[in-house]
């Protein structure tokens, strides 16, 4: 794959996080007790033997910077090659509308100008799958396709967001579109494979309206390049709001999910904080759950993610929720279908609820 | 090699085989036993040189070093892979005149003469590797400087009816140790040497090149170098400390110091966010609870999934505890697995041991702690 390079977008934003994702790009949501989103498409990349990744910024970018460093944990860290954190364009604005800005690709334009590599995997950051992109880039080589666009065939298409493809028999893209035709359609995961001579070239075209996103341009092209499509057969989690979120956190709970995510063989790398194990105190029941290092654990819990160094007190009922790093949860609150994001503090007794299709959040460094 | 001049380096001593670790130091050295679930027992000697701002760490190897050195690797795993500085393994090497083991504690040093000065250091702190506790080395070295100290020995205070168990040291009023005593029958004093000393290096460098020659020594610090100083008048002080520390030299005592992880007297605290230790983590997800998991008063690192009970028990990375199964009172080392309806008590099981379903291993009324080494298998 020496012959493949990385772009990875975080530089968008959604509504749809409640404050969630207004501190923080999508990009460095934390979700699995351990993770940020994008360890997930960075450490894919990797696994596929990938050498040269490049990140675009978003706005608010602080935990971007903060989290990625050198790339020393994705061994990106190197003399040649390695991560190349690529500023995002927008500044002092959130981009709502779409993934792949074309102005951000055309500010940071030596970077793909320079590169040895002729193909360019593209990816967002806000969809979590584990995948090897070899079988990918095989197939869209010897398919001599301009673009190939990764896709999953899903049966509940009318729930999920996102772009869904129109493809032909042998998997040629018909079109793109926001919503889908029927109930079974094909998900675009927001990544694509494209030659790099290809990308430079759109990027030359549409220069003139380099407001636009690289979908529009894909869309704009189709018939005039040769655009593939690829299945993807394993699980793929969509973060696009609040729901999806708690939706993707509690999938970890699923045996069969949770060990293709977390494979160990391609493992999901992140950054590295040296927590002491998990401690479960005399009287901690904690059932169907995800537990960071650091946490100290002394109620109960259930059907809940809890993130490093949380502190869950004596006959603290924690049940369907998420619980962020840091976090203080005193004895005896109750929280039902909760997210609390880190430094979150709920005092003793103190009962929250939220509902399954709309978890409350519980605001960083807030307290109860 | 570019090197800068270090007021102070450390010399980590790690390679002793541990024998009576048995089954556990049957195939690595000491320092790289598993400690306290996610750490190898170098850990706490090597996050105190990181904490306390030292950043050149020779460390002796000799023993089955292979686990130690893939873990040390660069250091980075403890920021100790400085541009000027780092952590060194220094196993012993040929020379002209051929090759030998290292003879003693002091001749692995003598051997490294050349490595220290490359350094030009002011003062060399003599460690060991298989020591539990978290000490800032800086303050001792002020105190050392502070004295104007030969040699600084690092004690703390024993029950006196246990002194004579240590190499007990008697000091003046002002801390300068007049007397060394290993083992003493009848102890005055209840200074124990924890094996941590600090030495101006020209005085080491010339009573190490004054032993190396010395045919009837057995080229050990407690044995012989300290007596030497002792007995030519050097200026030697005790600096003593007060925190938690541990020889886990026995399988009861590196059972204990395990368990004293989960008791909050004990003194032995791994979650302040001081003096932190640090580890050459492995990237697992965290751990796992299954819907009939019974999980209380344990420690469980990232990368377990547990199905089954445990209890009063410590869980390193990657152990999987399956349905039906019970582990009480027990160290499960990195990738052990207990299967279904097995049950596991007062036992320390090896690195990827499999504990085979339905069997039994270890008896938690017993006063004998069940051990089982690496890679091995217990079947009906």
């Amino acid at each position: 794959m020496n012959n493949v390079m990385g772009l990875i977008t975080t530089n968008y934003s959604s509504e749809q996080f409640s404050k969630l994702a207004d501190i923080r790009p999508i990009a460095t949501l934390p979700i699995g007790g351990r993770y940020r989103l994008v360890d997930f498409p960075l450490s894919n990349l990797v696994h596929s033997g990938i050498r040269t990744v490049g990140v675009t910024s978003a706005y608010r970018y602080r935990s971007l910077i903060d989290h990625l460093g050198a790339g020393k944990e994705w061994s990106l860290s190197r003399k040649d090659d390695g991560l190349y954190i690529l500023p995002g364009s927008a500044y002092g604005m959130k981009r709502f509308q779409g993934k792949f800005l074309l102005r951000d690709l055309i500010n940071n334009r030596p970077f793909l100008d320079r590169a040895n590599e002729d193909y360019v995997i593209v990816s967002a950051s806000n969809k979590i799958y584990n995948i090897d992109f070899h079988h990918a880039v095989e197939q869209h080589i010897e398919s001599g396709s301009e673009i190939t666009m990764l896709y999953k065939e899903i049966a509940n298409a009318n729930l999920k967001q996102g772009h869904f493809l129109d493809l032909d028999r042998d998997g040629s893209v018909l079109g793109i579109g926001d919503t889908a035709t029927s109930g079974i359609a094909a998900w675009f995961m927001d990544c694509y494979i494209i030659n790099r001579e290809t990308l430079l070239n759109l990027m030359e075209w549409y220069s003139n309206i380099d407001y636009i996103d690289m979908m529009e341009i894909i869309a704009d092209n189709i018939g005039r390049l040769k655009i593939n499509s690829y299945n993807f057969n394993g699980y793929v989690g969509a973060v696009d709001s609040t729901y999806d979120y708690m939706q993707c956190s509690m999938d970890m709970l699923d045996p069969a999910i949770r060990n293709e995510l977390f494979n160990s063989k391609k493992m999901i790398f992140t950054k590295v904080q040296d927590a002491p194990p998990a401690k479960y105190l005399e009287g901690a029941q904690v059932t169907n759950s995800i537990v960071a290092s650091g946490a100290i654990v002394e109620g109960n819990v259930e059907n809940s993610i809890l993130s490093r160094n949380v502190k869950i007190g004596k006959g603290a009922i924690v049940k369907n929720c998420v619980i962020l790093q840091r976090c203080v949860i005193e004895p005896g609150a109750v929280l039902e279908n909760v997210i609390c994001d880190k430094f979150a503090y709920v005092s003793e007794g103190v009962r929250l609820s939220g509902t399954k299709y709309s978890p409350l959040v519980i605001e960083k460094n807030q307290k109860l | 090699m570019q090197m800068q001049k270090k007021e102070c380096v450390a010399m980590l001593l790690a390679g002793g085989q541990g024998s009576r670790l048995g089954a556990l130091t049957k195939k690595i050295a000491k320092p790289a036993v598993a400690f306290g679930g996610k750490y190898r027992i170098i850990d706490f000697s090597l996050s105190n040189c990181a904490n306390s701002d030292i950043t050149t760490v020779g460390v002796l190897t000799q023993y089955k070093p292979l686990l130690l050195n893939s873990y040390i690797g660069t250091g980075a795993a403890w920021d100790l892979d400085d541009a000027y500085g780092g952590v060194f393994v220094l196993p012993p090497y040929a020379t002209e005149s051929g090759g030998q083991w290292y003879r003693g504690t002091a001749d692995a040093i003598y051997r490294n003469i050349d490595f220290i000065d490359n350094y030009d250091p002011e003062y060399v702190l003599i460690l060991s590797g298989d020591h539990l506790y978290k000490m800032d080395y800086s303050k001792m070295l002020k105190f050392h400087k502070e004295n104007k100290a030969d040699l600084t020995i690092s004690v703390m205070e024993v029950p006196m009816e246990e002194a004579n168990r240590f190499g007990i040291l008697t000091a003046d009023d002002n801390n300068k140790i007049y007397k060394f005593s290993e083992k003493p029958k009848a102890p005055d004093s209840n200074l124990a040497s924890m094996g941590i000393y600090i030495f101006s290096w020209p005085v080491l460098k010339a009573a190490l090149l004054e032993d190396g020659e010395m045919e009837d020594s057995d080229h050990d610090f407690g044995k012989n170098i300290i007596p030497m100083l002792l007995g030519r008048g050097s200026s030697i002080y005790a600096y003593t400390f007060s925190g938690y520390w541990k020889d886990v030299g026995t399988i009861e005592s590196y059972y204990e110091t395990n368990m004293e992880l989960l008791d909050p007297d004990s003194g032995f605290n791994i979650f302040e966010e001081e003096m932190k230790v640090y580890s050459n983590s492995n990237m697992y997800p965290p751990s796992y609870n299954g819907p009939e998991a019974k999980v209380s008063n344990c420690l469980i690192c990232n990368g377990c999934s547990v199905l089954g009970t445990v209890e009063h028990s410590i869980l390193s990375f990657g152990v999987q505890i399956e349905e039906g199964a019970m582990v009480i009172d027990s160290i499960l080392l990195p990738g052990a697995v207990v299967k279904k309806g097995a049950r596991v008590e007062r036992a320390i099981i090896g690195e990827n041991t499999v504990i085979e379903e339905g069997t039994v291993f270890g008896d938690a009324s017993g006063e004998e702690i069940a051990v089982i080494g690496d890679n091995d298998v217990v079947e009906k």
